[in-house]
């Protein structure tokens, strides 16, 4: 008997070369996602177990995203990602360079975790036009989570009785932090709307999330908006204007 | 320095910004809200009159058309703009100038006075305005749906206002856009929580009006 297969439809362009980038840049983050947790754990022998183990699995991450973006003709847009994280890997560096753990856990766990949290979640409605994403984007944004927990859990203990010191510390690692990871959700946010997701709805749910995050370690609710929303209006207003942001 | 008004240039414009949000706000609320109506309002709309004598210190500036346009997203005779637009946004907008420039070490006695009674009237405003929506407009998603419609505007028409507020308050006063709107924004939200409106659904809106979407 005669078989007919159906094929999906290609995809339209504009659609095809943001997918490509967006998975480029989520493939090559989780990368430099597994690098930060690795630096930050040869800085503190008492974590470095744990922080290898993120470390991994922010690199399987990465390894599924390749292998359900291959098996979707998706090929993921290594120089766009390059671009995005380079600023990214100089901040990483340097806050190694100054044995500065504390700096790159808020790096990796706040900042770049909220931008992933916020487009991973905003993912999973449309993830079934590509199959096979679903399971990798939702197993990855559990995880993302646990990180999350992990690095609000000792950044509570840390900061127990010093929340002035973390406010510092939190200001200081944010004016590269945010200009550079927000400024990668401004870059996307054209390429996530079209693949059907809403750029603006995604920046908005990170800086909630990320605004949360500095409230769960001691920020009060309208210090932490005040702090985010004037980190992030630089880049929205470069946004409208069509300005890339690096 | 502004030989009328005994206030340096810049502060002198700043005085006929607020004159202009001030004098829209009593004539708004006099028409469709006239429990926003205070005491607290009426006292700094006639401080301001003090010297404040017409739009010549803000014509010509590079804050004229975004104040224009500011304003008139705003001006309606719709009680839901009224009280959303003018009651919510611009008197929080109002209330983070007031306090940037009132705790100002660069600003003047008589402006630090006026900033005192601007703050006093949109303190009350704050108070009154919830219990208001509450029961005009609704709480929750209601709320949001009406905040989405009405408070659009406003948001599309502020990009250029912040242009023109970082070129002629940040040098002089260390007064920048991104800072009033961080202030604006907070109280925003901490506004809204109360009435049950969603806050992730709110940070979103936000974002996006600000994106221009």
């Amino acid at each position: 008997m005669d078989t007919v297969t159906t094929l999906p439809a290609p995809r339209p362009q504009i659609e095809q070369e943001s997918i490509e980038k967006l998975m480029g840049l989520a493939i090559f983050g989780e990368k430099v996602a597994a690098k930060i947790y690795l630096l930050a754990g040869e800085l503190r022998p008492e974590y470095t177990s744990l922080l290898t183990q993120f470390a991994r699995m922010e690199a399987n991450h990465g390894a599924w995203f390749l292998e359900a973006s291959r098996a979707n003709g998706i090929e993921p847009d290594r120089a766009f990602a390059d671009r995005e994280l380079g600023y990214l890997i100089s901040q990483v560096d340097a806050h190694f360079a100054a044995r500065d753990f504390d700096a790159l856990i808020i790096v990796q766990g706040f900042i770049v975790e909220s931008l992933a949290i916020a487009t991973y979640e905003s993912f999973l409605p449309i993830a079934d036009r590509y199959p096979g994403t679903a399971r990798a984007f939702g197993q990855a944004l559990d995880e993302e989570r646990y990180h999350v927990d992990w690095v609000v859990r000792y950044l509570r203990l840390r900061y127990f009785d010093a929340v002035d010191d973390f406010r510092t510390l939190a200001e200081r690692v944010n004016v590269h932090g945010i200009d550079c990871i927000g400024g990668t959700m401004m870059n996307i946010s054209e390429y996530l709307d079209n693949v059907g997701m809403s750029g603006a709805y995604c920046a908005g749910a990170m800086m909630d999330g990320y605004t949360r995050l500095l409230e769960s370690v001691g920020f009060e609710q309208k210090d932490a908006t005040k702090h985010v929303v004037g980190m992030f209006m630089p880049l929205i207003r470069k946004y409208r204007r069509g300005e890339k942001t690096k | 320095m502004n030989v009328i008004t005994g206030i340096d240039r810049s502060e002198a414009l700043l005085w006929t910004i607020l004159d202009r949000f001030e004098s829209l706000a009593v004539r708004q609320y006099a028409d469709s809200a006239r429990a926003l109506l205070t005491p607290e309002k009426a006292a700094v709309v006639t401080l301001l009159r003090t010297r404040v004598h017409g739009d010549d210190d803000l014509t010509g500036t590079p804050l004229a058309a975004p104040i224009d346009a500011l304003t008139a997203s705003v001006t309606s005779a719709n009680e839901a703009r009224v009280l959303i637009g003018q009651g919510l946004f611009l008197e929080l907008i109002g209330e983070a100038i007031y306090r940037s420039f009132g705790e100002n070490v660069a600003t003047s006695e008589p402006t630090r006075a006026l900033c005192a009674s601007g703050s006093a009237a949109s303190a009350r405003v704050r108070e009154i305005l919830p219990g208001l929506l509450r029961e005009r407009i609704g709480t929750g998603e209601r709320l949001l749906q009406a905040i989405m419609n009405e408070a659009a505007p406003l948001l599309r028409s502020l990009d250029d206002l912040g242009e023109g507020i970082d070129a002629t308050f940040l040098d002089r006063f260390g007064v920048s856009f991104a800072d009033l709107m961080g202030d604006v924004a907070a109280e925003l939200i901490a506004v809204c929580i109360a009435l049950d409106v969603d806050r992730r659904k709110f940070v979103a809106f936000l974002t996006s009006a600000l994106m221009g979407m």
